[in-house]
């Protein structure tokens, strides 16, 4: 009888403290977002086309972003499984972006971007190192870099 | 005693260094383990007992050591002490292959001391420190291709895959490999790149499968149990992956009682096979409690502290995948599954070693955590 109540008793304290231990995990749950340390902002503004197609009519302009990035490897492009998704009009764009502690380093993968004025057409093996303040223009958006911190 | 001990400890690491409630979960966790450990054991004579305190001690000590020094200083990051590391973990594979006595089939010792511990200890500094540099050169040039540090990473674990075959420690592969795995996935972009490493570890786990006598066998009793219990070489190894099952009906939800299982087929109970040891002495509750608390001591450990830089975040990230990892082999293991057996469950298997290995880990990842938590209030107790 006592080993029942023993073994009872066991069991029903692991399952009290799993239970408690699940609950007060739930409720502390960090955003993953705030967990990375971040060395760049990117400022994200609609332009608008120099061609105008029906698509474009449909897009607000002058729409601003931001978004702050952390020491790490981005996939940069208008496909959904990028890891940082531009709603541009273009068919296909996606570029590497390479963030480092105090420099950018950039690979047009596919479709055409002007960076500082020039296009850069896709090239894997091409990489482009971009400053502070540095401008790109991906079809109707325009991308700025910023180092935390300079703002 | 232990209970007391071991909740004094808690207690203690609460109070002295006021850290967050969330490295408080973790401890919790472990010492809940640890008293499972207890439980499972079954220390007879005093020598036993007076083992048993000894390395909790030695648990205790190593974990405020590690935890002052990751918290604290910023020792570890130092590039010198790095490299070192790299370089010595192969080195104790060989030591360990040279000096070694064999145990089991494998060379697992070196002077006292299990590789297995001393490698996945070193593991996760060598991987950040790889994953640290600077990623700003490709192999052939181009983006597509892998990085030098994906290329450093890859290659370290493959000079690490030779020296655990070397020592026939595949337990030790199977987690340096499924670790590598996921932080390469992590870091790498270019999908080109990924399909291609899949490939060839699918190919590597055939070569395996194929080739690895033991793990062959423990595939083929899994693929035709009823054959392999008449196959006279493979009957002895089908009774301990087959037990399980065969007997399950038998040990029903409460299980058989302390101490049933026949110590001829697991000879190693307090050791590899610590879930069976739970569902049948215990209870299938029991078992499966443990296991759901194993899964949060995990998630608890894949957590991040704000404002982490790479080198911190990459360190946290291989020492969680490797305790996950290490608890997904050892419950797929007990519970009859082909992959080998021969890896303790954390903290509640006995070994000094492991035990030591994984209490550094939880260091390491408390430390993490309050690190920047402490560097902030010092910062502001100054302004």
């Amino acid at each position: 009888m006592l080993v029942v109540i023993l073994q009872m008793s066991t069991i029903a304290s692991l399952t009290i403290l799993v239970i408690l231990i699940h609950r007060v995990e739930r409720r502390r749950e960090i955003c993953p977002e705030e967990s990375e340390e971040k060395y760049w902002i990117m400022q994200t503004q609609r332009i608008g086309r120099a061609e105008k197609t029906p698509r474009h009519y449909m897009r607000r302009k002058n729409l601003e972003n931001r978004t702050e990035l952390a020491e790490d490897g981005y996939l940069v492009g208008n496909a959904i499984t990028d890891d940082i998704f531009l709603d541009t009009s273009q068919k296909k764009v996606r570029m590497y972006m390479n963030v480092q502690k105090n420099r950018i380093f950039l690979t047009v993968l596919k479709g055409k971007v002007m960076i500082q004025n020039h296009v850069c057409y896709a090239n894997d093996k091409k990489v482009i190192e971009i400053g502070d303040s540095s401008g790109i223009i991906v079809d109707d958006i325009r991308l700025r870099f910023i180092k935390k911190g300079m703002v | 005693m232990s209970v007391v001990l071991l909740s004094a400890a808690g207690i203690l690491s609460q109070i002295i260094w006021k850290p967050s409630g969330r490295t408080g979960t973790g401890i919790l966790i472990a010492l809940t383990f640890c008293n499972v450990g207890a439980s499972v054991a079954y220390r007879m004579d005093n020598k036993e007992i007076r083992e048993y305190f000894k390395d909790i001690m030695m648990m205790i000590a190593v974990y405020i050591v590690i935890f002052f020094i990751i918290c604290y200083t910023n020792i570890y990051r130092v590039r010198l002490l790095n490299v070192l590391c790299i370089v010595c973990l192969p080195l104790f594979l060989i030591g360990a292959r040279l000096s070694g006595n064999m145990t089991h089939g494998a060379y697992v010792n070196f002077h006292g001391f299990l590789v297995f511990g001393i490698v996945l200890i070193g593991y996760p500094f060598a991987a950040a420190y790889f994953m640290s540099m600077q990623e700003a050169k490709y192999i052939g040039g181009s983006v597509k291709n892998l990085s030098f540090n994906l290329v450093g990473l890859l290659s370290y674990t493959f000079i690490l895959f030779v020296g655990c075959a070397v020592c026939n420690e595949f337990g030790l592969l199977l987690v340096l490999g499924t670790t590598a795995t996921v932080v390469f996935f992590v870091r790498c972009k270019s999908r080109q790149t990924k399909v291609i490493y899949s490939m060839a570890c699918l190919c590597g786990t055939f070569l395996a499968c194929r080739f690895v006598s033991h793990i062959h066998d423990r595939m083929l009793i899994w693929l035709d149990p009823v054959k392999a219990y008449g196959d006279k070489t493979l009957a002895a190894k089908a009774e301990s992956v087959l037990y399980l099952y065969r007997n399950i009906r038998r040990t029903g939800w409460w299980g058989n009682g302390i101490g049933e299982l026949p110590k001829g087929i697991y000879p190693t109970l307090n050791t590899d096979h610590i879930i069976v040891t739970l569902i049948n002495d215990y209870s299938i509750f029991i078992a499966a409690l443990v296991m759901i608390l194993s899964i949060l001591y995990v998630k608890w450990m894949l957590l991040e502290a704000p404002r982490m830089n790479v080198y911190d975040r990459y360190l946290n990230l291989c020492g969680a995948l490797i305790t996950g990892f290490i608890i997904l082999l050892h419950i797929a293991s007990n519970l009859g599954s082909f992959i080998t057996a021969g890896i303790g469950f954390p903290f509640i298997s006995d070994g000094g070693s492991v035990n030591l290995m994984l209490t550094v880990l939880l260091a390491i990842h408390c430390g993490l955590m309050e690190r920047k938590v402490i560097q902030d209030a010092v910062s502001e107790k100054e302004t």
